[in-house]
């Protein structure tokens, strides 16, 4: 697949303040790539750079081929945007906004169709303002969908969604992938991103401190299983292919990097003693594991 | 990790590549953008309440009211008209200063401070097609405005329009409303936020209006204040309407069309260079994006 968003280096200076710091990413055509991070860690303004909307301090970006900043109408009919403060004008109904919208583009969705796709059928000739904010984010998605895009900036689409809306506009955006169609996604969502990326970068203090996919992110002793239970017994613990990690109260968190091994060794010493591990757990580190443990500790400048 | 991206030129030559250019990519022409904008912008006035109540209500009421305190009225200093063969054409003026220029401030610093601005600038909406499609929805306000204004001053209070003075009225109006537009995109580049867009926008136009002789003629005012309005815009406009209800009538001077193109003019060409689709000033973006990081 040919990659279509290309970030090399980008760098993006507020006077002395440093939003976004030497940062390298790509999304190929089909892909979906969700950008994770806290609030700060410069998510939004590396989306804005790839909109055009702001201008580089360093570094170069790529969409479909072009400098966005210089890409124009002809960059702009191929890109949808979901940006994550911007205004629908109150006074159109949701219907009068699509096709306001629409007619931007020389081959558009129709307005019923966009209006599926985002479950809005029963609020077309409603007012933009009397939407609840869920039902105004689903309209910015139905309008940066009524382009039929080649990329699509989607930052925080599902904030203030309902579960049942974000489950569905998780559907739209695996179908944009099925059409080829590269997405670049920010979420606070940590499910959404497992569940739709096929990568993950995550950034902190406007760096790219790890990127993979979202089951192998971090690499390394990130990679670790743990195995927990609830410590009942006085005996000490044997040593083995674990490293104890902190855990509250009579809570025992082992982690380790070859699981049977250790859960053979485990389980053999509490028979042979005659204890129970009560509560026993193994389980894979998820991905809210690993992106707190890249984002809260050891890679602060 | 990603290496340096190529070019646009060699990426688009790069086998198996998607071509750049297909027909399906291709921009719509900005010009087959502007009459759904017109239409956008005339949605938007009609269903704002103040926006109909600044550019119809407010110069007709303003008509009526000042017609009925003056009552038999004659203007020495404009010949011996009726007063009401001066507040016509005025409040016609008004009318198209309301439409061209308070409500363009108005609505266009709500646009931008709500994010209208900034969501259809990630369109391939060109920034001239809205403006124009701005400017188009303006025309169409003024000229309904000036029209039952003037209906209501001629049938309802008698003043009177020589029809030879009519394309000179046409002419005033339109040189107005394009001054006046022109002047409320660059007005709206320096308000800071909706709540300031209606006292800065009134803040402006009113005192210019007042010494201009919109709302009544000063005969007395003091000389140097009468060349400050008639450097202004205001002034030549307001004054190349009433004279076409002027006994005799006759039409818009060279001297005020030659200020009112220069101001039209300037204003046009600050408006190229300053129009921002971003919420706040240069000083307030960044403010936010300091925030954002903290």
């Amino acid at each position: 697949m040919r990659d279509v968003i290309e970030v090399h280096e980008l760098v993006k200076r507020y006077g002395s303040m440093t939003a976004v710091d030497g940062v390298s990413f790509s999304v190929a055509e089909g892909e979906v790539v969700g950008m994770l991070g806290p609030n700060g860690a410069g998510k939004t303004t590396t989306i804005e750079v790839l909109e055009g909307i702001r201008a580089p301090t360093g570094g170069q970006v790529r969409v479909l081929g072009h400098d966005p900043a210089r890409g124009g109408r002809h960059l702009k009919t191929q890109v949808g945007v979901v940006l994550q403060s911007a205004g629908i004008d109150g006074a159109l109904t949701v219907a009068e906004t699509i096709a306001l919208y629409a007619g931007f583009y020389r081959h558009r969705r129709p307005v019923a169709e966009a209006l599926a796709e985002v479950d809005l059928e029963e609020c077309a000739g409603r007012r933009v303002a009397a939407l609840s904010g869920g039902q105004r984010r689903r309209v910015d998605l139905a309008l940066a969908l009524a382009a039929r895009p080649r990329v699509l900036f989607l930052d925080e689409p599902t904030t203030g969604l309902d579960p049942a809306a974000r489950r569905r506009t998780w559907d739209v955006i695996a179908g944009l992938r099925g059409q080829g169609v590269a997405v670049l996604l920010t979420s606070h969502y940590l499910e959404e991103v497992q569940r739709l990326a096929d990568r993950v970068v995550v950034m902190h203090l406007g760096r790219l401190v790890a990127e993979g996919p979202p089951d192998r992110l971090g690499g390394g002793s990130e990679l670790a299983s743990r195995i927990t239970f609830r410590r009942t017994f006085t005996d000490e613990l044997p040593p083995g292919p674990w490293e104890r990690l902190a855990a509250a109260g009579t809570t025992v968190v082992l982690a380790t990097e070859d699981a049977t091994e250790a859960m053979h060794a485990l389980t053999s010493w509490a028979v042979d003693r005659g204890v129970e591990l009560e509560g026993l757990e193994l389980r894979r580190p998820s991905l809210e594991d690993r992106y707190l443990e890249l984002t809260e500790g050891g890679h602060d400048r | 990790m990603t290496s340096p991206p190529a070019d646009a030129d060699s990426m688009r030559a790069a086998p198996g590549a998607p071509p750049a250019s297909g027909t399906s990519e291709r921009p719509r022409l900005g010009l087959a953008l502007a009459p759904g904008q017109v239409r956008y912008q005339l949605l938007l006035l009609v269903r704002n309440p103040l926006g109909s109540f600044i550019t119809v209500v407010v110069p007709l009421m303003l008509l009526i009211a000042l017609d009925l305190v003056t009552p038999e009225m004659t203007l020495q200093s404009l010949g011996g008209v009726p007063v009401v063969q001066f507040l016509t054409p005025a409040m016609a003026s008004f009318a198209v200063l309301n439409a061209g220029f308070v409500d363009v401030v108005v609505g266009t610093t709500v646009a931008r401070d709500q994010g209208v601005l900034r969501r259809l600038h990630a369109t391939p909406l060109p920034t001239w097609a809205l403006l124009i499609g701005r400017l188009g929805a303006s025309a169409i306000v003024a000229a309904g405005s000036v029209l039952v204004v003037l209906g209501v001053g001629i049938i309802f209070l008698h003043a009177h329009l020589a029809s030879s003075a009519i394309p000179g009225l046409v002419l005033s109006t339109t040189v107005g409303l394009l001054v006046s537009f022109a002047l409320g995109v660059v007005c709206s580049t320096l308000v800071p936020s909706t709540e300031a867009a209606l006292p800065v926008a009134y803040g402006l136009m009113l005192p210019v209006a007042f010494i201009s002789e919109v709302f009544f003629p000063a005969p007395g005012e003091a000389a140097w204040l009468r060349s400050v309005a008639a450097a202004l815009p205001v002034a030549p406009f307001a004054h190349a309407m009433e004279s076409a209800f002027a006994v005799p009538p006759h039409g818009m001077t060279g001297g005020q069309l030659g200020v009112l193109l220069a101001w039209g003019v300037g204003a046009a060409v600050v408006a190229i260079f300053t129009f921002r689709w971003e919420p706040g000033g240069l000083r307030r973006q960044r403010a936010r994006a300091r925030s954002s990081l903290r």
